[in-house]
């Protein structure tokens, strides 16, 4: 009987302990913690009149804890209702007021108005021709009578450019390539179109080319870029490319 | 004696009077701060009104110290609204 009683009077004394000015004041703390969130979240400007019931009961209860607990039925409703006004706060400025990512201003850029300025870029040469790795460039211009390995004086002017450009770039090599149109045997054109590229080559040698950077190869008929059916059409069909196989 | 007893009994009739009296001068003080702040919807506006209010309920529980120390308070805070109507008007 006596050990019920022992234990009925420590329930009753934590039960006492449950309500005391300390746990009050903590949760006060806590309740102002919530009401610096809230103005951390700009609640003065987005929600006055929340954070003034917030911060206005807040030094209500704390004038009530500094008594000595005299009004403890009117302590623990103040600050909950602390802490729901500072959270309400918070959450309407929130909305009210979204926090905008920082502005983020570029370093001043010194610039010397004396300096002269950059050069423009090289016009391109005309007497040479742009090349960029695995191109293949159709040399407009290059062209050989019906039947024939000889080279056209027109085709000379195009050549002349390419030799300008290889004994500028000897970084690069290039595949002479020579195709003809699909008149006569498969096996003559291919003949045909070999001894069309290795002229072509010759006159690029001759003119100073380093044979190293060179390669001539016939493709006979069997690469068309257009109709063979129409004039015109064998006629483009007949040509020389440059293929740019690497740099070396 | 008796007149010692008799200031003792005109003292002790004259309380309740020195008590409404300074009754009423927390409420008008709160009446004049609420007043003052009358139409504002600022932060300090609205604190000046709440802390009026909780003086005129402390001073209904007899609580005239913390009475006044509220009004003090809300007296501040309406100072500080007026202060910020005239910092934003041209």
């Amino acid at each position: 009987m006596m050990r019920l009683w022992i234990a009925l009077a420590c329930v009753a004394v934590l039960a006492a302990c449950g309500t005391t000015p300390v746990n009050l004041a903590y949760e006060l703390d806590l309740a102002k913690k919530a009401i610096a969130d809230a103005r951390e979240a700009d609640a003065e400007r987005c929600a006055p009149e929340l954070l003034a019931d917030a911060e206005s009961s807040a030094l209500w209860a704390a004038h009530e804890l500094a008594e000595g607990f005299i009004h403890p039925g009117v302590t623990r409703p103040l600050i909950d209702s602390v802490l729901a006004s500072a959270k309400e706060a918070q959450r309407t400025a929130e909305e009210k007021c979204p926090k905008l990512p920082p502005v983020v201003i570029p370093e001043p850029v010194d610039i010397d108005w004396s300096a002269p300025p950059p050069p423009p870029p090289p016009e391109p040469d005309p007497e040479v021709i742009q090349l960029a790795p695995q191109e293949i460039i159709v040399l407009e211009g290059v062209n050989f009578e019906v039947n024939s390995t000889e080279l056209t004086p027109s085709s000379l002017t195009t050549l002349d450019k390419v030799v300008n450009t290889l004994t500028r770039r000897t970084d690069i090599r290039v595949e002479v390539s020579a195709h003809t149109d699909s008149t006569g045997s498969g096996a003559y054109n291919l003949k045909l179109s070999e001894r069309r590229a290795a002229s072509a080559l010759r006159y690029l040698v001759e003119h100073g080319v380093d044979p190293a950077q060179l390669e001539a190869k016939g493709y006979g008929e069997a690469r068309p870029i257009d109709d063979n059916a129409t004039k015109a059409g064998r006629a483009k069909n007949r040509r020389v490319e440059l293929h740019v196989l690497n740099e070396q | 004696m008796r007149r010692r007893l008799l200031i003792g009994v005109l003292l002790s009739c004259m309380l309740p009077l020195w008590h409404a009296q300074a009754e009423e001068a927390i409420d008008n003080a709160a009446a004049s701060i609420i007043a003052s702040v009358e139409g504002k919807n600022d932060f300090h506006a609205h604190m000046a009104r709440k802390l009026a209010a909780i003086a005129i309920h402390e001073r209904r529980d007899r609580d005239r110290e913390d009475a006044r120390e509220f009004i003090n308070m809300a007296s501040q805070h309406a100072e500080q609204a007026q202060g910020q109507e005239e910092q934003e008007s041209p």
